[in-house]
């Protein structure tokens, strides 16, 4: 039992492990405090869970995260103040409570009383300091310190469990942001455990804790008892990394795994025939588009009316049955039910083609000149290929030529993501994961000008992205960003598709209800049937 | 490498494939006529597919063989997921496939045999470079540089036969240097330097031709491995990429779909099979026929 | 004998300097790792640390010296995907491949040996032919249909054993299956071409005359000299497993080298692509050069070059 909470690192990473005797002396302290809490002998009687995942963490410290793919490790096994609830709205986590100052400069958050880190320490307000002083120094190096910690000025210690953070800058989507861009951690334990904490022996607060992992092979996690109020029903489980659809989907239907995450449509269809298998879907936020260069590519392209046009000529519809089988929900505006603000009333594009052609001669568009379109040959997003492919051919009806090249995900996202735009793509393939229902993530780095995604340039638009967040009244911010919305749907940088729903396997013995409006699996409430 | 061993190594190799029957013996009429059709599909290409095989057509996705249930006969294989016709894929396929095998041994192997019959008969230290580079380029297992270089060079059919052709030259070089080696010792040589001929003119005129036989071998031999590599390469999505089609992208795409549509990967996997079966089963008979003795 | 073993040793030196270039070149050539590295909340002043930090703004030359220093000390860079030190990752990797290719062997040889022996003494019949078509099969079937197919068979229709993963003895069947059956192929007509000949050999033929039992000439005599080829053909066999399992280990989502490196290149991961291709080449040619120096001592005729 002390084992596991003291944190014996797993040799397997190669790393030696140091521990000094002030860290075997407080784990000896935690070890007492764990085993008087209720706890540990729970957690042998539980039983093991094992998940099959796409994909491996490629970091497990919580500042230096570089993609959405590594969530399905973080969200499980770290907290922020606020984070998503069981309907993926921003609630209450590690704080229970907040004031906020009618300038909206000043956070007063009060902790839970009973929250704890793995290692049983109790979450103070001077761990909060020391995350977010850790998260913004220089020496951390963390790549996306510019979305929350970059724009706190201070963190005050009020008392133990009542801190302040001031802000530098009035920003709306600061609450929401707390639960994917600013992790609590532990001072103690990073102060004592030396270089690189966090490769060896993360401790978070979330309901799952780490015990061991062998790269790209599986992560070892634990049910974490002492959780203030989300305790699993499970004592140990496994993360197997099985990057391949095919043998992923087959351990869910062997028996070999409880949950498959990220089954492609075509293989969740005749999983629902199997008897020991159910399938279960819940939206998410990817989105997946077609980019449209409104920079330097065909000239046509920077018409408003000939990119609503594109819009008009695609059966979006149709396309999404046959590509995604149903598993995805159309959307017409560059954000999705459930992002705030995204519910502007506006008038459809709907699928005309005839009309579209029309557009397409008045506007004068030059049909002479294929449509160059970069896509995504390698799997990382279901169905990649046949979505371009099927763009393309909607294209080819209303007369519109086009050229399509495939590349594999490195060179797709070098082009994609690059600083100077090349002229000699039209359209892109592409999808954007929202991590919470904050609309800023999507606008900023994929329709503002400038940013690395974006293909698109309007002075009009990127002054109202610039002031999105400098608001104090939800009502108002909700207005201004339904607005923008609506105006981003008259111009039409991209030709909007469709948000793909989380597909899972689940053996009949679980019973789960999947955190909608997340990309990854959230495990926490995951039951025996 | 000694040459004594290089040559015993290569025997053991190459005794891989000397088949049991006695010399020459039967030709392989079938498998000469699986290439022929192979080869014949492959130079007709789009023009005698029933369909185009690019086309999507969303009202029939997924349709199964005609003589199964919910098949058709307006599509004799089937469908993919897109809609668009296996046997159309299946020809267009195997223009790609085999045209990307056969470019990469044919300039593979020419470019082997340049440089092996430079290194072979010039020796001295330009045969020294040229070896080492033949053997760096053969260190490692031909997937694993081909992943290389795709990476470097990225996909597509021209960069694709390109890959294949840098994975591939060495084997002729080696070759061909060795052959020319132990000829250029004979009796023919030696009188045609006394007779004042050119170094280039013996070697392409006198040396070369006693290669050919042993290239030629090789070459068919070779055909059936560059096309596993090229559907090894599009089954990992480094290959070739749509709206191209490769009996190898033709697999990795049906893959997915393996459970639902046997149809997507049975076809393509049995035409790789069968291809390769033929050319192999030709390739034996040839050296059989040259080269009973597996002197390769 | 000592000249001939400098001289390969010479010889695999300089190749494995060419291989550094190559290598070098090869990573360089897939272009700038930045935007798979940094996400897209990364400000510029990141994304600039991040090319310093790598020194990937520096002159090539200048990069692939510091490269060529720091393989020579085993440093191969740490991995831009994981964080961790490449060689250190690599080398874990290869523990997995190394046990499949092993295996595999194994099941190489118990499937191929037998066969080949027993096709040569029993030469037109109909079990020849049917060896010669099991032959032609596992050289013409690429390794991840027939690894599919056994997945089909044996995981999902039948689900006797596990379809993916490493960690128990189950999980070696299949894919050592799928790899031995395709390197069997050339082993049984490896084997089968060299006992014919052995067999048809003249003091066996002599032994034949004397009568004595077909039985004793096949092990003793037929064997011993088919053996020698054979094993090095086998050595040659497992070098070619390592590297060529790549694909067997995607199918099986088998955490060894193949598998990482495909991996490492389609995320830009220069670090890990140049310490696995290194590692494999090495080990390749350390077989080769152990396989060639066996044959050396095993096999007097061979003279220096």
């Amino acid at each position: 039992m002390a084992h596991a909470v003291i944190g014996t690192a797993p040799t397997r990473l190669g790393a030696r492990t140091e521990f000094g005797r002030r860290t075997w002396l407080l784990g000896g302290a935690a070890a007492a405090l764990a085993m008087r809490g209720a706890g540990t002998a729970h957690a042998q009687a539980k039983p093991p869970l094992s998940v099959a995942v796409g994909t491996d963490a490629t970091t497990m410290d919580p500042c230096r995260i570089a993609g959405g793919n590594d969530y399905f490790f973080f969200a499980n096994v770290f907290e922020g103040l606020y984070g998503p609830d069981e309907q993926g709205q921003p609630a209450p986590l590690l704080a229970e409570s907040h004031t906020v100052s009618p300038d909206g400069l000043v956070w007063d958050f009060t902790l839970r009383p009973n929250a704890r880190f793995h290692n049983g320490e109790p979450v103070t307000a001077d761990d909060v300091r020391f995350s977010w002083q850790r998260a913004v120094a220089p020496e951390t190096r963390n790549p996306r310190a510019s979305v929350l910690v970059a724009n706190i000025a201070d963190v005050v210690v009020l008392d133990e469990r009542r801190c302040q953070v001031r802000l530098k800058k009035r920003d709306a989507s600061f609450l929401n942001n707390c639960g994917e861009y600013w992790y609590i951690i532990s001072r103690k334990h990073v102060e004592s455990a030396g270089e690189n904490p966090f490769d060896r022996m993360p401790i978070g607060t979330g309901p799952f804790a780490f015990v061991e992992r062998r790269i790209r092979s599986y992560i070892k996690l634990r049910g974490f008892e002492q959780h203030w109020g989300r305790v699993p029903a499970f004592g140990e489980v496994t993360l197997k990394i099985i990057p391949d659809d095919q043998s992923r989907v087959a351990q869910v239907q062997t028996g070999e795994a409880d949950i498959v995450i990220n089954i492609p449509p075509v293989l969740a269809a005749p999983l629902q025939r199997l008897p020991n298998v159910q399938i279960i879907r819940a939206p998410s936020f990817q989105n997946i588009y077609i980019a449209i260069n409104a920079l330097n590519g065909h000239p046509g392209l920077q018409r408003a009316d000939v990119r609503r046009a594109l819009n008009m000529a695609v059966d979006k519809q149709a396309l999404l049955r046959a590509t995604m089988l149903g598993f995805a929900r159309q959307i017409e505006m560059p954000c999705q039910t459930g992002i705030f603000g995204c519910d502007a009333t506006v008038t459809p594009y709907g699928f005309d083609p005839t009309r579209a052609r029309e557009i397409l001669s008045q506007a004068g568009f030059d049909f002479n000149r294929p449509l160059r379109i970069l896509g995504q040959g390698t799997g990382r997003v279901p169905q990649a290929r046949e979505t371009v492919q099927g763009v393309a051919s909607f294209l080819n009806r209303i007369g519109v030529r086009t050229e399509i090249t495939m590349l594999d995900y490195g060179a797709w996202i070098s082009t994609y993501g690059a600083k100077e735009k090349d002229p000699n793509v039209d359209l892109i393939f592409a999808n954007f994961t929202d991590y919470n229902t904050d609309p800023s993530g999507r606008l900023l780095r994929q329709i503002r000008s400038g940013s690395v995604y974006s293909w698109y340039s309007n002075a009009e638009i990127d002054a109202q992205l610039d002031r999105m967040n400098d608001f104090a009244s939800t009502e108002e911010r909700r207005k201004f960003v339904q607005g923008i919305m609506a105006k981003l749907h008259e111009e039409a940088p991209l030709i909007t598709l469709w948000t793909v729903d989380s597909v899972y396997g689940v053996g009949r013995g679980i019973r789960w209800t999947p955190t909608p409006n997340v990309s990854w699996p959230v495990l926490f409430n995951v039951q025996r049937a | 490498m000694s040459a004594t061993t290089t040559g015993r190594l290569r025997q053991a190799r190459r005794m891989v494939r000397l088949p049991a029957w006695g010399v020459a013996g039967r030709p392989p009429i079938l498998a000469a006529a699986v290439c022929l059709l192979i080869v014949i599909a492959a130079i007709g290409g789009g023009a005698i597919t029933p369909y185009v095989p690019d086309e999507a057509d969303f009202t029939a996705i997924l349709a199964p063989p005609a003589w199964s249930e919910g098949g058709s006969w307006q599509h004799l294989l089937g469908t993919d997921q897109l809609g668009r016709d296996m046997l159309s894929r299946l020809i267009a396929g195997a223009r790609i496939s085999l045209l990307t095998a056969v470019a990469a041994v044919v300039a593979g192997g020419t470019v082997g045999v340049a440089l092996g019959l430079a290194a072979g008969y010039i020796g001295g230290i330009v045969e020294a470079v040229i070896m080492r580079v033949v053997d760096a380029f053969l260190a490692l297992p031909f997937i694993l540089m081909a992943l290389a270089f795709v990476a470097a060079l990225g996909t597509g059919v021209g960069n694709i036969v390109l890959v294949m052709v840098l994975t591939n030259w060495a084997r002729y070089a080696r070759l061909v240097r060795s052959e020319v080696v132990s000829i250029k010792q004979r009796d023919f040589v030696a009188l045609a330097q006394v007779a004042g001929l050119r170094p280039a003119a013996i070697a392409l005129r006198h040396i070369l031709p006693n290669v050919m036989t042993s290239i030629l071998v090789l070459a068919v031999l070779d055909v059936g491995r560059a096309i596993i590599l090229e559907s090894s390469l599009s089954f990992l999505g480094l290959g070739i990429q749509p709206p191209e089609v490769s009996w190898g992208l033709a697999l990795a795409e049906g893959r997915t779909y393996m459970s639902v549509a046997w149809w997507l990967t049975v076809w393509p996997g049995l035409a790789i099979v069968m291809t390769v079966i033929s050319f192999n089963a030709l390739g034996d008979w040839l050296k059989a026929g040259f080269d009973p003795r597996g002197r390769l | 004998m000592a000249r001939f073993i400098l001289t390969r040793l010479w010889q695999t030196l300089i190749t494995l300097l060419l291989l550094t270039i190559l290598i070098f070149i090869l990573a360089r050539l897939t272009g700038d790792p930045t935007p798979l590295v940094m996400p897209s909340e990364a400000t510029e002043a990141d994304r600039n640390f991040f090319r310093q930090q790598y020194g990937l703004d520096r002159p090539v030359y200048e990069q692939y010296v510091i490269f060529l220093r720091n393989v020579l000390h085993g440093d191969f860079g740490i991995s831009f995907r994981y964080r961790e030190p490449a060689f250190g990752l690599v080398l874990a990797a290869i523990g997995p491949t190394l046990q499949l290719a092993g295996v595999s062997m194994l099941v190489a040889m118990l499937l191929g040996l037998p066969l080949g022996i027993l096709a040569a003494l029993r030469p037109g019949s109909w079990f020849a032919a049917a060896v010669r078509s099991y032959a032609s099969l596992g050289q013409a079937m690429p390794t991840f249909w027939t690894g599919l197919m056994l997945i089909a068979a044996f995981a999902i229709m039948l689900p006797v054993l596990p379809s993916s993963g490493y960690g128990t003895p189950a999980n070696f069947v299949l894919p050592a299956v799928t790899l031995g059956f395709y390197a069997s192929a050339s082993i049984t007509m490896l084997t089968w071409a060299n006992m014919t000949e052995a067999l048809r050999s003249d003091f066996v033929q002599m032994e034949r005359v004397l009568g004595i039992p077909r039985r004793l000439v096949v092990l003793k005599h037929a064997l011993r000299n088919a053996s020698l080829p054979i094993v090095t053909y086998l050595g040659l066999q497992f070098g070619l497993l390592l590297g060529g399992a790549v694909v067997t280990e995607r199918v099986f989502a088998w955490p060894g080298v193949g598998q990482m490196l495909v991996d490492a290149i389609l995320n830009r991961d220069y670090p890990v692509v140049q310490a696995a291709v290194m590692l494999t080449a090495v080990l390749f040619m350390a077989i080769n050069l152990v396989v060639d120096l066996l044959y050396a001592v095993l096999d007097p005729r061979v003279s220096t070059p």
